[in-house]
């Protein structure tokens, strides 16, 4: 790896807020709190950081198995982010689901799939499962 | 009509004219687009609205292209102002085909194309569960997309065990068949696409050993680098590659060694690590096999056809679009380019004498100059106007769109006429915070530019008019 060598309170980030993918060097202080930012070029990167570093959230896009053979897995994604560390565990919930009937994008899959202060998660169908011509 | 159905219509009514070859109907189109992903489909659309009659021939079961498979999300930011996976843009698209009433005509793997003696046009013969199909347009848009490079390539040494993939095969494979294929990899490239896949393995529970890059720095954008790598602790190892895979029947591991900076294998760094799958994302390349054989010429900086900006090849009649013309990075940028190339195609197809005897038209080529790698179109028209004439169509604001050859800060990128005399003059500018080689960008040339640079009825042979125009940038100084 190349990174820089960092004291045990730095961390270094990608800032996401927008396409300039901004570097930015984080220092904790004793109690883990974010103390200073250095990099962050603007007051949005700023603000995403601060969010971003008390609670990562991420869309997740995954796939689920269907009954169909001309269409073994239907993508889908989460109605909205969840947490970075709860992924592999809703992947694991998603890895239980079946889907029985030909889905469309928008159609709910699975309507709670991880819960959470504010609210429920649904599994929401991405692709469109057309069959394909007759022969 | 139909929203959720196979796309073929009966044959009774259909559009086209009709004619026969012994038993089989040829049927007829203004034009035919070759591809149904976000560059055919954007192209059809335009052009059935230009007024053109067309065809979409695609040779996979379902439309869509790539983006069927890319499930991830990021998709339609530009064209739809929403953050949508692959899938969910390429059926936006395919809606809008569908809504126009334009045949999609799928599973149908294309044998022979070739242009028309005297009038000119194309006939095309392919294969379907229906048969052999016959069918004739005035224009073809060639919207075939790219291919992956592969370990031939790139010159990959070692037996041949079966567990070498390309990313995009692995992507397919995962996300379309459902099958996992392999359980503790090693990635070779860190463009984008290994970088995404970097992050589905895992998610699927896979172990992905470390992504390795065999440049100074990594190829994919910092964004993919944070959300596939750093949330995932998968390390990025700059200035290593793979010298050697082992295994015979499956891959059992491969060695890697640092490079030097001529990219070399410095002896003494190789190491070993056992892995079931070496994964390669080593580069993208437009697949023009048709163009090709119709004798079109290709850019050596893209390896795409040359065009202008009409998005037309040097074949009277041929246009291409989307990563079949260059390797973009947004679907957004190929659907854009995809209607430029569709008004144009159908322009083409339906103008008429009236409507080429307008003016004369000339063109220039379009240089990329120094800084960047590519530049798209390869040449701009420009048209002579006769007193009284109707101003042809398809001919708005040229969008230009490149790469830069380094990563550069706050820069300004100009575009420069430049006359017989060597006179130049600046006829668009853009600036930019920063440029990467692994986001195209695009500048506009306005048509109104052009024109002030052309006045009167000044043709190619007065002083002051363009003969080459050439892109020039500036960095500011930190």
């Amino acid at each position: 790896m190349t990174e820089p060598v960092m004291e045990a309170a730095e961390r270094m980030v990608t800032c996401i807020a927008c396409p300039r993918g901004c570097r930015v060097t984080v220092r904790f202080d004793a109690q883990g709190r974010v103390e200073t930012f250095d990099g962050a070029r603007c007051k949005r990167g700023r603000l995403w950081l601060e969010k971003e570093l008390a609670h990562p959230l991420r869309m997740l896009t995954t796939t689920v198995r269907t009954v169909f053979s001309d269409f073994p897995r239907l993508p889908v994604r989460t109605s909205r982010d969840i947490p970075l560390g709860e992924l592999l565990v809703v992947m694991k919930r998603i890895e239980t689901l079946e889907v029985s009937r030909r889905m469309w994008p928008g159609d709910v899959v699975e309507p709670e799939i991880f819960r959470d202060e504010e609210g429920a998660v649904a599994l929401i169908a991405t692709g469109a499962m057309e069959q394909p011509e007759k022969e | 009509m139909k929203m959720h159905g196979p796309g073929l219509p009966g044959s009774g009514g259909s559009p086209g004219g009709t004619g026969s070859i012994g038993s089989s109907r040829i049927r007829r189109f203004d034009l035919l687009v070759l591809g149904s992903g976000p560059a055919g489909l954007a192209a059809a659309a335009a052009a059935k609205r230009a007024g053109a009659d067309c065809c979409v021939v695609e040779r996979e079961e379902r439309p869509g292209g790539i983006l069927k498979q890319c499930i991830h999300d990021g998709f339609g930011l530009v064209r739809f102002k929403e953050r949508l996976t692959g899938p969910e843009y390429a059926w936006r698209e395919i809606e809008a085909v569908r809504n126009l009433d334009i045949p999609l005509l799928l599973s149908t793997y294309l044998t022979r194309v070739e242009r028309l003696p005297g009038s000119g046009g194309f006939a095309l013969t392919g294969l379907s569960s229906r048969g052999v199909v016959h069918l004739e347009s005035k224009a073809l848009v060639l919207a075939t997309g790219c291919r992956e490079r592969t370990g031939r390539q790139i010159f990959l040494h070692g037996s041949r065990p079966a567990g070498v993939f390309t990313a995009g095969l692995v992507q397919y494979m995962i996300n379309i068949q459902g099958y996992l294929p392999a359980r503790r990899c090693v990635i070779l490239g860190s463009g984008d696409i290994g970088l995404i896949m970097a992050r589905r393995l895992t998610l699927e529970g896979a172990e992905v050993e470390g992504v390795y890059e065999i440049m100074d720095k990594p190829s994919g954008l910092p964004r993919n680098i944070a959300q596939c790598l750093e949330d995932f602790s998968i390390p990025l190892h700059l200035s290593t590659t793979v010298t050697r895979v082992h295994g015979r029947e499956r891959v059992e591991g491969v060695t890697l060694a640092r490079v030097d900076g001529s990219r070399q294998p410095l002896p003494g760094s190789e190491r070993f690590v056992p892995c079931d799958g070496l994964i390669l994302s080593v580069g993208l390349i437009p697949e023009n096999e048709i163009a090709e054989t119709l004798g079109v010429e290709l850019d050596p900086l893209t390896l795409g056809p040359v065009v202008d900006d009409g998005m037309m090849t040097n074949v009277d009649g041929l246009f291409c679009c989307g990563n079949a013309l260059h390797v973009s990075d947004l679907a957004d940028s190929v659907s854009a380019a995809g209607e430029t190339a569709g008004a144009s195609a159908a322009f083409y197809a339906l103008g008429s004498a009236e409507g080429r005897g307008a003016g004369e038209e000339f063109s220039v080529p379009l240089y990329p100059g120094n800084a960047l790698s590519y530049l798209v179109p390869h040449r701009v028209r420009f048209l002579v106007r006769q007193a009284g004439a109707q101003t042809p169509g398809a001919a708005g604001d040229v969008c230009c769109r490149f790469r830069v050859k380094r990563e550069t800060g706050k820069c300004r990128l100009a575009i420069v006429g430049i006359d017989r005399e060597g006179e130049r003059r600046e006829l668009a500018d853009s600036r930019y915070p920063f440029l990467r080689p692994a986001e195209m960008e695009e500048i506009v040339l306005p048509r109104s530019a052009l024109a002030s640079f052309l006045p009167g009825s000044a043709g190619p042979g007065f002083p002051g008019s363009p003969v080459r125009l050439e892109a020039v940038l500036e960095e500011d100084d930190a």
